[in-house]
């Protein structure tokens, strides 16, 4: 392999975990995965307005990224050897959802600030624009959670580009559900 | 080299490549008028498979692979795509070593909250889409789903493109496909990014994209240089990269696009490069970004066009629909007219095809843009006998 995991955030059940450790468990909370991604936000003290209008599928992407990047990488320089490289299996389906309740009811009002969240890729986007990743950006809809084939992507990419760093991971995010492994690669430096 | 050993466009414009690109060569449009389309308010000019040829195509198929479940109308596009490209390079499909590749931004959104029954709730999620269509052939090599908006054509190759060089597989089938429905018609409608005419990419009246439908396929094979035919069409270099800018508009400086051109022309002069296919939506922003983009990676003097005037925006298979007619028309050194073009509409100075013109040189440039930022560019080339 030509990458190496340095660290990784995950969000299941309603758990929030850095690595091993579990930093935020509201799992005996009543609460909307809105509410729960927003308890998640004010924990970990952060500053990002944007998240707000976010979907739920771009708010779980992100609040993940933040705990794997804060202070590890410099989020104000553009990187162009720093890709995104995502996986999902339900594609935009809340965004989808959504978006279509504005436009089959009684009163047909569809939203362009609800319609762009309908393709997976833009968490792509948001990701891209809070750490200024100028690199490959690529979202990935697989039928099910394969780290292996994941890796195995991952692998590829890296053969066949320059990048030497790259957030990636699962991010599967419908009804009312989250789960996601996110985690930070870096390119191994090659035996000279 | 990875080289494309079959090839197949669906659309208003024809079922096979060579009938798609003989329409595109007599300047046909597929585009047409529709006062009500999915009973929308607003009028809507767009480009539509024609059903009744569709069915027709796929009875037979469906005949031959004696396969009798129901399909929707995109599955259908893409299965006959498919076959069509396959007998070309006599891919046994059932073969673990051969992979799908679908690239498409929404598949079968119409079945999303649908009540009726006609097909299993696989079709309506992008993987179970993309085993549906694999399935069809017998074959059971997982799928891949490349789903980065505009730029999922370009990205699908890349992807495909690596996983032959990795050699885990041997070959890779990349279909591009989205058909019109009411949901993705809204969406852009509430962008206010639709003209209500034929677009008009690069050119100073330009008002907006048409949406199209289609499915086109390229299959990817690794083969050695002294095996590859004459005239086959060969993957140079593929790029990827964000603008870091904003999510649904074009970076101001075209960054990510200019990145991505700088990157695939790496080892080359732009003297070698014959045509830029653009990306040329005809949305205000997106093509001044790409004349911003090319002016800066040093492509002034190089001639670009832009086909959406000819079938609209067809989405996930925009990246491969359009390389396949610039591959075609360079292959008999011809590049295709901007149709819609008049008089140039951005600020770059950039060499807009307006009338047919002959060219001698072998390299051409695809680019996408799309919504997350993203800017997808591949390098292709026609090989030539070496000896």
């Amino acid at each position: 392999m030509n990458v190496h995991i340095v660290n990784s955030c995950h969000i299941v059940d309603r758990k929030f975990q850095y690595g091993e450790k579990i930093l935020i468990d509201r799992s005996n909370e009543q609460e909307s995965l809105a509410e729960f991604f927003s308890a998640i936000y004010h924990e970990m003290k952060l500053a990002y307005p944007k998240f707000f209008k976010m979907d739920l599928l771009c708010k779980a992407g992100f609040l993940a990224s933040e705990a794997l990047t804060n202070g590890n990488i410099d989020k104000t320089t553009p990187k162009t050897d720093m890709g995104l490289i995502l996986f999902n299996s339900v594609s935009s389906l809340d965004a989808d959802e959504k978006y279509q309740q504005t436009t089959s009811g009684e009163e047909y009002f569809p939203s362009p600030a609800l319609f762009v969240y309908t393709l997976p890729n833009i968490i792509t986007g948001e990701l891209s624009i809070r750490n200024k990743i100028l690199g490959e950006s690529m979202f990935y809809v697989l039928n099910k959670y394969d780290p292996d084939r994941i890796m195995e992507i991952i692998t590829d990419t890296f053969n066949d580009s320059t990048l030497c760093s790259a957030l990636c991971g699962w991010l599967d995010v419908a009804n009312e559900e989250a789960n996601v492994h996110m985690f930070l690669v870096k390119r191994n430096h090659s035996p000279q | 080299m990875i080289v494309i050993t079959g090839d197949n466009i669906i659309s208003a414009l024809g079922f096979t490549s060579e009938e798609n690109y003989l329409n595109f060569r007599r300047g046909k449009s597929g585009l047409r008028f529709h006062k009500s389309l999915f009973h929308l308010e607003e009028p809507v000019v767009a480009s539509a498979v024609n059903n009744r040829l569709l069915n027709f195509h796929f009875t037979k198929l469906a005949e031959a692979y004696n396969n009798h479940k129901n399909y929707t109308h995109l599955e259908k596009m893409a299965i006959i795509s498919i076959a069509d490209a396959l007998k070309q390079s006599k891919t046994d499909m059932k073969s673990k070593k051969v992979q799908l590749f679908l690239s498409t931004t929404k598949g079968n959104i119409f079945l999303l909250g649908s009540k009726h029954n006609r097909y299993p709730s696989s079709a309506s999620t992008l993987a179970g889409t993309a085993e549906r269509i694999a399935g069809f052939f017998g074959n059971e090599t997982e799928p891949v789903v490349i789903s980065n908006a505009c730029t999922s054509g370009i990205c699908a190759l890349i992807a495909a493109r690596r996983a032959v060089m990795s050699k885990r597989i041997d070959t890779a089938v990349v279909v591009g496909t989205d058909m019109l429905s009411h949901f993705v018609t809204s969406g852009f409608q509430s962008f206010k990014a639709l003209s209500s005419e034929p677009c008009k990419p690069f050119d100073k009246e330009r008002k907006g994209l048409n949406l199209g439908e289609a499915a086109a396929t390229m299959i990817l094979q690794n083969k050695r240089e002294n095996k590859t035919a004459k005239n086959s069409v060969c993957l140079e270099a593929g790029a990827i990269s964000n603008d870091a800018n904003h999510i649904s508009g074009p970076s101001r400086t075209g960054e990510g696009l200019f990145l991505a051109l700088q990157s695939c022309l790496q080892g080359f002069k732009p003297e070698q490069i014959a045509i830029v296919n653009a990306h040329g939506t005809a949305t205000t922003y997106n093509d001044e970004m790409e004349s911003i983009a090319l002016t800066r990676a040093g492509l002034t003097k190089v001639p670009v066009n832009a086909l959406k005037g000819y079938l609209g925006h067809t989405l996930g298979a925009a990246g491969i629909l359009e390389s396949i007619i610039t591959m075609r028309s360079l292959r008999e050194g011809l590049l295709l007219p901007t149709k819609g073009f008049n008089v140039s509409g951005v600020t770059y100075p950039i060499d807009i095809v307006k009338e047919p013109r002959h060219t001698d040189k072998s390299y051409a440039l695809k680019m996408l843009s799309g919504f997350g930022g993203c800017n997808a560019v591949m390098l292709f080339s026609i090989h030539h006998d070496t000896k």
